[in-house]
Order: C-alpha cells, then sequence, then structure tokens
C-alpha cells in the first residue's frame, strides 16, 4: 500500500438537526445540492482530495447525525478527529443558541488541540435571517474561533469553509513534520537542551 | 487464506490497507470509507451490550469470508478478511501486531496516527500473509 497523499486529516460537522450538515459536505465534496431533506442515520463520510502548499491531503469528512437519539454514538466520534465545524442556521434561532451545547460537547469528547471553525449556513435566505452575522461573529471571537456564513445552495464561502479549517490543521500538524523531512540538516547540540513544558494532552481512557 | 489486513486508528482513520488474495481492488477512498464504516459498527457494538461495556465486535462470520479484530489498549484496531475455514486468526492478528511494533513504532520516520509507509513492515507482512 503506498497511498498517494501526504496528510489524511479528520474532520468533523456537528450542529443541530436540519441545518444543513450534510447539504454543505455534498457541495463541498460532489459539488451537487438537494432541497429534500433526508436524517442521517448515525454517521456519513466524504472524502475529498485537496492541494495545499504543494501538500497533497485527503480530508475525510464525518457527517454526524443531529438528532438528540444518535447522540449516544455520535460522540464517539470526537475522539482523535482534527477538525470540528459546528454548524448553525441563520434562519433558526434555536440552532445558534445551540452552539454553545455543542462546544461544550466538544470539550468533553474532543482532544484540547482540535481546530474549531463556527459557520452559519442558509445565508441565501436574506429576508428569512433571523441570527445577525455581528452577533455570530461577537460570539465567535469570544470563544476565539473562525467564524463564517455559508450557503450550501448558492455555494457561497463552502470552499473557504474547509480551506480554512485545512490550513489551520496543517500549521498545528505540518510543524511535526517539516522538522521530519529535514532531518539531514538539522544537527542536535545536547548542551542547548531546554527543560520539557508539561502539555496538556488528551484522555485516552 | 488471508485476503485483506486493515489497520484504523483510534480515531478510526484507515492508517493502513492492503490485500493478499485474490479480492476485487477498490479505489482508495472506498478503502477508508469501509474502514470508517467498521469502526462505527464497532462503536455501535460496544453500546449494545446489556452488560457494562464491551469491547465491541471481535468476529463477524458470513458464508464467503470472516473478519477477526484486535483491538490494542490504545484503541488502534487491526482486522483481517479471511477464508471463512481459516484456523487460529487470533495468532495471525497476534503476529501482525508484533510486525506492526517492530517495525512500524520503532520506525523514527513514522509519524503516529498517520497513514503507514514502511517498507520493512510491507515485506515482513508479505511473508506472513502471502501465500
Amino acid at each position: 500500500m503506498n497511498p498517494e497523499y501526504d496528510y489524511l486529516f479528520k474532520l468533523l460537522l456537528i450542529g443541530d438537526s436540519g441545518v444543513g450538515k450534510s447539504c454543505l459536505l455534498l457541495r463541498f465534496a460532489d459539488d451537487t445540492y438537494t432541497e429534500s431533506y433526508i436524517s442521517t442515520i448515525g454517521v456519513d463520510f466524504k472524502i475529498r482530495t485537496i492541494n495545499l502548499d504543494g501538500k497533497i491531503i485527503k480530508l475525510q469528512i464525518w457527517d454526524t447525525a443531529g438528532q438528540e437519539r444518535f447522540r449516544t454514538i455520535t460522540s464517539s466520534y470526537y475522539r482523535g478527529a482534527h477538525g470540528i465545524i459546528v454548524v448553525y442556521d441563520v434562519t433558526d434561532h434555536v440552532s445558534f443558541n445551540n452552539v454553545k451545547q455543542w462546544m461544550q460537547e466538544i470539550q468533553r469528547y474532543a482532544c484540547d488541540s482540535v481546530t474549531r471553525l463556527l459557520v452559519g449556513n442558509k445565508c441565501d435566505l436574506i429576508e428569512k435571517k433571523i441570527v445577525d452575522t455581528s452577533t455570530a461573529r461577537e460570539y465567535a471571537d469570544s470563544v476565539g474561533i473562525p467564524f463564517l456564513e455559508t450557503s450550501a445552495k448558492s455555494s457561497a464561502n463552502v470552499e473557504q469553509a474547509f480551506m480554512i479549517m485545512a490550513s489551520e490543521i496543517k500549521k498545528l500538524q505540518g510543524g511535526i513534520s517539516s522538522n521530519n523531512s529535514n532531518y539531514n540538516n538539522s544537527v542536535v547540540k545536547p548542551s542547548q537542551g531546554q527543560p520539557i513544558k508539561k502539555k496538556k494532552s488528551c484522555d485516552i481512557l | 487464506m488471508i485476503y485483506s489486513l486493515y489497520i484504523l486508528n483510534k480515531a478510526g482513520t484507515l492508517i493502513y490497507q492492503n490485500d493478499y488474495g485474490p479480492t476485487e481492488k477498490l479505489s482508495h477512498n472506498a478503502y477508508i470509507r469501509l474502514g470508517s464504516t467498521f469502526h462505527s459498527l464497532h462503536a455501535i457494538a460496544s453500546n449494545l451490550s446489556p452488560a457494562g461495556s464491551s469491547s465491541g465486535i471481535e468476529l463477524i462470520e458470513t458464508e464467503t469470508f470472516k473478519l477477526q479484530c484486535f483491538q490494542t489498549h490504545t484503541g488502534t484496531k487491526f482486522y483481517i478478511i479471511a477464508d471463512p475455514n481459516h484456523p487460529n486468526l487470533d495468532e495471525t492478528l497476534q503476529s501482525i501486531y508484533e510486525l506492526y511494533t517492530d517495525y512500524v513504532l520503532k520506525n523514527p520516520f513514522y509519524e503516529i496516527e498517520m497513514s503507514i509507509r514502511c517498507d520493512l513492515f510491507d515485506y515482513k507482512l508479505q511473508r506472513l500473509l502471502g501465500d
């Protein structure tokens, strides 16, 4: 087996039922859109290969079910995710209020180092829009994560949302592997050692 | 006869797949999807357990193949798809795990949790599982 890619990143889409997680994914992975609503059962996967700064990256996106009854299963998917996209519907205030709860889920189940992104979907429905861009941006800034408004229907910002995610993750991961590929040039000098800082790590068990 | 081997990291992402018997070749994305689907089934199976938590799927038997899974303490999953009459898949999985610890984990250029690209591991597996 010799996969023709440099990285495989696990991304997760979470958010209330019906906010358009599956549609966002369908737009990004297959560039299609459907008006019909089919609830996701458990989890669905899509894969898209992108090229970022000369590295070939496969994004495996796990599209989770938003419905409460699948929650016990979906929580087990947070583990090891490189990036999590929290989606709400700009025409539905409840879905925005629930973003806080989704953030708590992330804190409970995912790694501390996970890259997060807040996405307000259905921004093409201008006349039905209830959640202000400024309100959402304020919230995103307060928790220190990037924010975008997208439309899976018109494909506005969809590509950007996933690309922002991918480059943020690559920045974190790239640090490790660029050291790896330059191993010929680097010289280890024991005298220049520094005490190891204690790092918070993931809970495995 | 062993048909194929899959290795999933603890996040359910496919980090290794290879065929050793006559099987239909799929696209690489298809293998990734199959691997993660197995991970989900495994997670659901452990949730179904009526008496406390279970370790998940260990064996799936069908008319034409059987699938046996071994999970390490850290959550890495190895599973092989073999002939239904193949004996001692437990031992085979144990040997694969040993090869993994020797030729993947001890390889200083291997990035943990990422795709496995270690020639020596490929070679040793071929000797163990190939005919």
